[in-house]
This record gives structure tokens, C-alpha cells and sequence, in this order.
């Protein structure tokens, strides 16, 4: 099965094929969004994209990714409060793929970060999305929000998910390009989950996160980096304030995983995103990149090679990650 | 009959009866009379977790919403818990997509979804409805609602009765009919307990495996117990039967090292 092309539209184009029936997942400032017809869809707020001419913030278009239908296999929304967020892999196709957006700072963005991992069904389908949020302008103004493209309503607190049953000839492929690798420092160890920390282990010893990180002049836009069998799992740095004794983090950290401060890559993010992507194929039927990765390497204008779509404030590939690409196809047996 | 006790092992119980978090159980009754267990399930925060994170800077902490419990209390009848019967109850407020919820059932019906389901896979399979509540301890009234509600439409479950030696719906193997037997190591070799307590590592590209692999072999060393590894073993082999078709880089290594037992 061929991806259905990714693209960056005006509202009145997105309108049109939402109004011709097209199962969408579509990314786009509040106002635009808002103003979209109901349909087959889901949404989520966010002004900043990866488009085909470069990085570009814009509240005038949407990123639109269209979702495969085929008879038998169509596709169907399904909305989840942080109560019944459990039952999301459950609920999922059993082949096919499921899209997952969140509006980030809410109780279910935080449900989800931290209890995904242990949900029923997890990593058994395969399971993308996103984390919307605002432009940077709008702090203090606006909240991220969702939206069940069924309705008109913008949702602060549920979750939007488009299940997306395949033929059974085609399965989906989730794949992770993360350009930090674990550097050749302490490791890191955290005795309670959280998005926050105090205290940590350093080689095994009682240490203060904050004063350590401080001690060793760490550039805070490189991440503490695991080892998933291979899996490079990201959880960035938000702030370190040495004098309160307190870290928090854009992710959770986790017990009993061990933790490296990542080592920064040689050259430019766009240079070096663009060798690492050389093998993935092409038309990815989703893909995302964080904000962070936009905002720290100022991508705006800039390509990252083929790879497009929105730069969100969380990126899911099962679970949820910082600082990292996510990309998705289908294949066919 | 006990008096109504908090927390700890109400915690456990939630655990047992497969309600994770944010739902939690703020109380338990043994009723020993009865042979009944009790459970009453909240998704209200525990009073010293009233507030909620503010991520990237943005906003001040906010209270978590709240529902407050003040609904008239429901109740369904769940799976067993070892010799006792156990019953799930709420008075949380609950949203239409709640009563879908596995641990909860439909608002004017006898059983939780998970219970439902097992019993209608039972009818299924042709049991007596006698027997099936025999085996469930069901009182009969009960299970001629669920039947009454399931034979008028009200009620809707998806089953598919297997023939010995079909493959289980949603495994790589249902799929793909056309493919040839499986490659997948039985559950039985040992290449699985190595691979799960770490004793063997392979080469592993796909995102999911390397996921649920880290996953199992936490939970496999932290609760060092056969019972345990048997289970996440299970997990593990339940994911790659289903995954099989994207596997093949992973699965060449497994079959390579299959039958060899731990040195």
C-alpha cells in the first residue's frame, strides 16, 4: 500500500477533502482549526511545521496527514479522558495503526507519559502521534487543545485518536530517528518517576541532580539519554535551578533505567538529520519532530530532507518522547 | 461480615482486578457469609495529589478537575477472586465512554465488560447457561438478563469460536492464511527464558520489540519468580507470534538460537 502524501494546505483545501470524505490527522494553529468542517478527522493545535521548502511557523496552514480507507478498513475516532486512556491499545485494530494526539499540560498528557508503558495491549500495535501545543506568543494567552474532527468542539483535557484498521496484507512500521547518543559520562539513575527531581544516583552514589549538572557546566538543551535494547530514549532537560535543588524535565524519568547526558552531534541538526534519515522511505504515512529540535537548531527555513510534518510539543511512538523524529509506513506483504 | 477496611490491600485488589491507575479503590468488604468481595473503585485523586504539573513553563499550577463522587452508587458483578465472588462498585459521576470501561458494565446489566465477555465467549462455544453459571457462581436470574439483554440486541460482543488448530484472530498467522508455519520458537524453548532474563541478547531493530523487551526484562528482574517470568515470557511470545511478518531480521537470530539451552 502506497503512503498517502503529506502536505501543508490552506484551510479551504483542507476543508475540501474533508467534506469529500477523507480520513485525516490534521495540525494547525487554534484559529484555522476551530473554523474546519466536521468530518472524519482528528486535530490538534501547533503553528510550527516541517514542510516541503523548509521549516515554517505559520497560523495560516495546515499540516494534513490523510489516513488510508479502504472498504472494510475504515478508519474511526475515538476520543479518551485521562480515565479511560487505558483502553486506547485495546480499542486499536488488530492490524492496522493508531494515532494518538494529546494537548500537552493536561492531566491526560501526564496520565499518558507516565502509565503508557503499562498500558493493556501496548507495543503489540503500532502506535503514533503527538503532542499539540501553541505558538510560543501565545504563552500565558492560549492552551493547546484537540479535536474530535466529528464535532466542533476544541478540547483541552481528552485525548484524540484515529484507529486505523489495514488490509490484511499491510502492516505498519513505527521507527524512531534520534540524533543524541548516550555520552561516555556518569550514569544517572532515578529512585521515584516524575517530570521533577531532586535527588538522583551518580554511579550509584546520592548525588544532587541540579548541583551536579551545575558542576559540570552541562548544556541543557542535550537531553539524559536510555538505552532501550537499542531504542534511544530521550527525556529533555526544562530547567535546572541549582540554588532551589530541583530539576524538571519535558518527559518522566523513569527507576531502575540508567540514564547517560547525551553527547552532542558533530555539525548542523539539518545535516545531520538528513544523513540520518537517508534509509527511510520516503513517503512516510506520519511523521513528526519536536519543537525542541526546531527551536534549538532554528530550523525555520531550513530542510531536514524528506521528512516532514508538524514540530510538536511531544512526540509518540508508543511511548512519549522528547527531542526526537518519528516516522511511519506501511508495508505490504 | 468484616467491616468495610481502607486502602493497602484495597490498592491490591484494584490491582487483582485489573484497574489501573487513575482509577484506583478507595475500599474493600469481605463479605465471608456471602463469599464476596467487595471492591469500590474512584478516579478521584488521593487527597495529598491535588495538583497538577504545569510542563514547559507555561502557566501556573492548576487544581485537578475533579468529579465529585456524589453519583448513586453502581455495582456489577466481576471476575472471581479465588474462591470468593467479587463485586466492582462506584458512586463516581461516570461519562457514557466509562460504562465501557472492562471493570465496569453497562448501566442496567448484571456484569462488569470482562466478565460479559468471558461469559458470552462460554455461550459461544455452546455451553449451558447453567454451567456457565456454575462455573462463574452466576445466580441464574443474572445470566438470563445478560441473555435476555444479548438475544434483543442491546448487548454486542465480537467472538470467534476456534477449531482446534486454527490460529488465534489477530495473530501474524490469522492474517496472513497464505504464509507458511510459523517461525516463531515454541513457547516452550529455552531461548525465550534467555532472551527475557537477559541471559541472551540479539540484535533488535524494531521500535516496539525493543520497547516491550526492556519492559519484561524490568518486571522479570524485580520480581524474581518463576510464576512472574512464566507470565512475561508469555507476553513476549504473544507479541512476536503477532508481530511476526516485521520481525524477520529478529527472528532469524531467535530461530538461529532456538533449542539451545542456558549454558
Amino acid at each position: 500500500m502506497s503512503a498517502l502524501q503529506q502536505l501543508l494546505l490552506t484551510p479551504d483545501a483542507t476543508a475540501e477533502l474533508i467534506r469529500g470524505g477523507a480520513a485525516l490527522a490534521i495540525a494547525g494553529d487554534e484559529g484555522v482549526l476551530a473554523a474546519l468542517p466536521p468530518g472524519n478527522w482528528i486535530g490538534g493545535t501547533i503553528p510550527y511545521f516541517m514542510g516541503p521548502d523548509g521549516g515554517v511557523t505559520t497560523r495560516g496552514q495546515l499540516f494534513v496527514t490523510p489516513l488510508p480507507s479502504s472498504p472494510g478498513c475504515v478508519p474511526f475516532v475515538r476520543p479518551y479522558d485521562a480515565a479511560s486512556l487505558s483502553q486506547v491499545c485495546t480499542e486499536a485494530p488488530a492490524n492496522g495503526f493508531s494515532l494518538i494526539i494529546l494537548p500537552a499540560f493536561s492531566e491526560v498528557h501526564l496520565e499518558y507519559a507516565q502509565h503508557a508503558p503499562l498500558y493493556d495491549e501496548m507495543f503489540m500495535k503500532p502506535l503514533v502521534g503527538w503532542v499539540s501545543g501553541i505558538h510560543l506568543d501565545d504563552m500565558g494567552r492560549r492552551t493547546p487543545k484537540v479535536r474530535d474532527g466529528r464535532h466542533g468542539a476544541l478540547l483541552e483535557n481528552q485525548a484524540v485518536v484515529m484507529h486505523v484498521p489495514l488490509p490484511a496484507h499491510v502492516s505498519a512500521q513505527v521507527s524512531i530517528v534520534n540524533l543524541f547518543a548516550q555520552g561516555q559520562g556518569d550514569v544517572i539513575e532515578f529512585q521515584a518517576p516524575g517530570f521533577e527531581a531532586s535527588g538522583c544516583l551518580v554511579n550509584g552514589k546520592p548525588a544532587s541532580l541540579a548541583g551536579y549538572l551545575q558542576g559540570i557546566g552541562h548544556d541543557i538543551r542535550l537531553p539524559l539519554v536510555a538505552d532501550y535494547s537499542g531504542a534511544l530514549i530521550n527525556v529533555s532537560l526544562k530547567t535546572v535551578d541549582a540554588k532551589g535543588d530541583h530539576v524538571a524535565f519535558y518527559g518522566p524519568v523513569f527507576p531502575n533505567v540508567a540514564y547517560r547526558l547525551a553527547r552532542p552531534f558533530a555539525g548542523s541538526y539539518e545535516t545531520a538529520l538528513e544523513d540520518a534519515i537517508a534509509d527511510l522511505p520516503e513517503e512516510a504515512s506520519f511523521s513528526c519532530n519536536c519543537v525542541l529540535n526546531y527551536l534549538y537548531c532554528d530550523l525555520q527555513g531550513k530542510r531536514t530532507g524528506h521528512v516532514t510534518g508538524p514540530m510538536t510539543f511531544g512526540e509518540v511512538a508508543y511511548v512519549l518522547l522528547n527531542q526526537t523524529l518519528v516516522h511511519m509506513t506501511l508495508q505490504t506483504y | 461480615m468484616k467491616e468495610a477496611q481502607p486502602l493497602s490491600i484495597a490498592d491490591d485488589l484494584a490491582i487483582a482486578a485489573g484497574i489501573p491507575h487513575p482509577w484506583r479503590a478507595i475500599q474493600y468488604r469481605i463479605d465471608d457469609v456471602a463469599e464476596i468481595v467487595h471492591v469500590w473503585v474512584t478516579r478521584q485523586p488521593r487527597p495529598n495529589a491535588s495538583k497538577k504539573r504545569s510542563w514547559f513553563g507555561l502557566g501556573a499550577a492548576q487544581p485537578v478537575t475533579e468529579t465529585p463522587a456524589s453519583g448513586p452508587e453502581m455495582q456489577w458483578r466481576h471476575l472471581n477472586c479465588m474462591s470468593f465472588s467479587c463485586q466492582i462498585h462506584t458512586t463516581d459521576v461516570l461519562e457514557p465512554r466509562h460504562f465501557d470501561l472492562p471493570w465496569f458494565g453497562q448501566p442496567t446489566q448484571p456484569f462488569t465488560n470482562r466478565l460479559a465477555r468471558q461469559v458470552f465467549a462460554c455461550l459461544s462455544e455452546g455451553m449451558d447457561m447453567s454451567a456457565v453459571c456454575e462455573i462463574f457462581h452466576i445466580p441464574f436470574a443474572d445470566m438470563w438478563k445478560f441473555k435476555h439483554a444479548l438475544d434483543n440486541g442491546q448487548l454486542t460482543f465480537e467472538y470467534t469460536a476456534r477449531k482446534p488448530g486454527t490460529p488465534a484472530p489477530g495473530t501474524a498467522a490469522a492474517l496472513a492464511p497464505a504464509a507458511a508455519a510459523s517461525d516463531v520458537p515454541d513457547i516452550d524453548d529455552p531461548v525465550w527464558e534467555r532472551i527475557i532474563t537477559g541471559a541472551l541478547n540479539i540484535q533488535i531493530k524494531t521500535l516496539s520489540l525493543q520497547l516491550i523487551l526492556t519492559k519484561l526484562r524490568q518486571q522479570v528482574s524485580l520480581q524474581q519468580s518463576e510464576d512472574v517470568k512464566r507470565l512475561k515470557l508469555r507476553e513476549l511470545h504473544k507479541y512476536i507470534d503477532r508481530n511476526q511478518r516485521s520481525l524477520g531480521y529478529e527472528l532469524g537470530q531467535l530461530k538461529a538460537l532456538s533449542g539451545t539451552p542456558s549454558p
